[in-house]
């Protein structure tokens, strides 16, 4: 499992332009519903990718929030093929998305 | 000699620090488009910068295509020597290059009369009620970090900070928060009053009294029409500009949070953050990843869901397991780097467990205005 993000350490610095190229380009891959930058636990910069539910096996899918071993099938390594090297931390997108709204407090909120 | 990736991820950085320190500039009868400043692109008088970006140095009247730099576009070019003060010649290690490319004058407009910011108040603060978290109790001065609403909603939000605005000689403050906050989802017009507190107790309502802003504009929340042509956000967001200054007080964060407005930073995976906010106070948390996209976002119910799509968003989580970040009712906070206090973040969803925030700088960036 991934270190609990608390405890990363901070980044190595400003994220290089070319990973921003490569989110973009994983973006448009069907199985991927969100993708951001993160770093890993040694401080490496890395693709955070939501994938889509069900765009894993059920025996991957138990390895969510952590960071990939090379080499991976399926889903993982297409993604993997696009990124030139970088580190890629999968999870999974959220059963529910997220809300936005206010509160209402004349309903006890 | 930096490289075009080097200067390009500097840029944000570069942009923030740039258009914050214009805000600071004096006033006094000068339109933003008298040469000054030129050379010093942060060392005097910046209402002369109109653009920045990445580009290749120009020396002579000649251009160097190896030499990558940040571009300062200045409408008018005026020696160093006429400044009186040392040119900055780079940020963070990456050279910055002056270029002048000019524009036509425009007439600025009439100054407007302003009002002086009273530190103390002037009304007499009003106890919370027992019951009552503080941050969604009367206060008066008005501070970040407390509960707010249209006048008549029966919902509620938060003030996230106050933002100036500089333009020519004029200068306006407002209050920043979430469109589906100050706005109600597009929904309500410009001019629409702003209270503290938002209807927090029984009656629920919003007395006219405490009316202390009005809703000045939002961007726009776009929602899908079809599959063919999605529409992507990237900020949640309104101001209501502050109608008596005399009931703020800018420069603090309720809770007795660390709050530095005078340098807005990028977020950062790994930073540890904090927010103040109507419905869960005080929280601290980690950024986890920055520049999210693709990120669908619920504004409906969960069984009529209204779904919009955002680009460039923050994802925040708690760092207490058993206590979430945020919750419906904290819409609006600004989040703050934990360390310094400067402010990174925009708080507008969530689910229970992770927080999603639009990146501050950008949206400064783009309505022109900067926190204090």
């Amino acid at each position: 499992m991934a270190e609990p993000a608390s405890l990363r350490p901070p980044s190595p610095g400003p994220a290089p332009s070319r990973l921003r190229h490569i989110k973009s380009a994983v973006r448009r891959h069907p199985s991927v519903a969100r993708v951001g930058l993160t770093t890993t636990e040694d401080g490496r910069w890395a693709l955070k990718v939501w994938l889509r539910r069900g765009a894993r096996p059920p025996l991957a899918a138990g390895a969510a929030g952590a960071e990939q071993e090379p080499g991976a099938g399926g889903v993982e390594a297409e993604i993997e093929a696009m990124t030139g090297g970088y580190p890629v931390v999968y999870d999974e997108e959220p059963a529910s998305p997220p809300v936005a709204r206010p509160a209402y407090p004349g309903r006890g909120e | 000699m930096a490289s075009y990736a080097e200067c390009l991820s500097v840029l944000p950085a570069f942009r923030n620090d740039l258009m914050q320190r214009q805000q600071l500039e004096p006033l006094g009868g000068r339109t933003p488009f008298v040469a000054r400043g030129a050379f010093a692109a942060f060392a005097s008088p910046l209402s002369n910068v109109h653009a920045t970006g990445v580009g290749i140095r120009q020396r002579g009247g000649r251009y160097f295509p190896d030499e990558y730099v940040l571009k300062v576009f200045v409408f008018d070019k005026v020696e160093p020597e006429a400044l009186g003060e040392e040119p900055m010649r780079e940020y963070q290690g990456i050279p910055v290059d002056v270029e002048q490319l000019p524009v036509q004058l425009v007439r600025a407009r009439a100054r407007r009369s302003q009002t002086v910011v009273a530190a103390g108040a002037p009304l007499a603060p009003l106890a919370p009620a027992a019951t009552l978290p503080g941050q969604r109790a009367r206060h008066r001065p008005i501070t970040a970090g407390l509960s707010i609403s249209p006048l008549d909603a029966q919902f509620v939000g938060t003030l996230g900070c106050f933002l100036r605005r500089r333009r020519a000689d004029e200068e306006d403050t407002f209050a920043l928060s979430n469109n589906h906050v100050l706005a109600d989802i597009n929904q309500l017009p410009r001019g629409t009053q702003i209270v503290q507190p938002g209807p927090e107790q029984p009656p629920f309502t919003t007395p006219v009294s405490d009316v202390f802003a009005a809703l000045s504009g939002f961007i726009e929340l776009r929602f899908p029409t079809n599959p063919d042509a999605p529409a992507v956000n990237r900020f949640d967001a309104a101001i209501a500009r502050v109608t008596d200054l005399r009931l703020i007080k800018p420069g603090t964060m309720y809770g007795g949070v660390l709050y530095r407005p005078d340098r807005v930073v990028p977020p950062v995976p790994g930073m540890r953050v904090v927010k103040a906010g109507r419905t869960t106070g005080v929280t601290h948390g980690v950024v986890t990843a920055t520049e999210v996209d693709g990120v669908q976002v619920n504004y409906g119910s969960r069984q009529f869901p209204r779904i919009a799509t955002f680009d460039g968003t923050v994802e925040v989580v708690s760092v207490a397991s058993a206590r979430p970040f945020s919750l419906p009712g904290d819409s609006g906070s600004v989040i703050l780097e934990e360390a310094t206090g400067h402010p990174l973040a925009l708080l507008f969803a969530g689910d229970g467990v992770h927080t999603t925030a639009c990146d501050l700088g950008p949206l400064c960036r783009r309505l022109r205005a900067w926190p204090i």
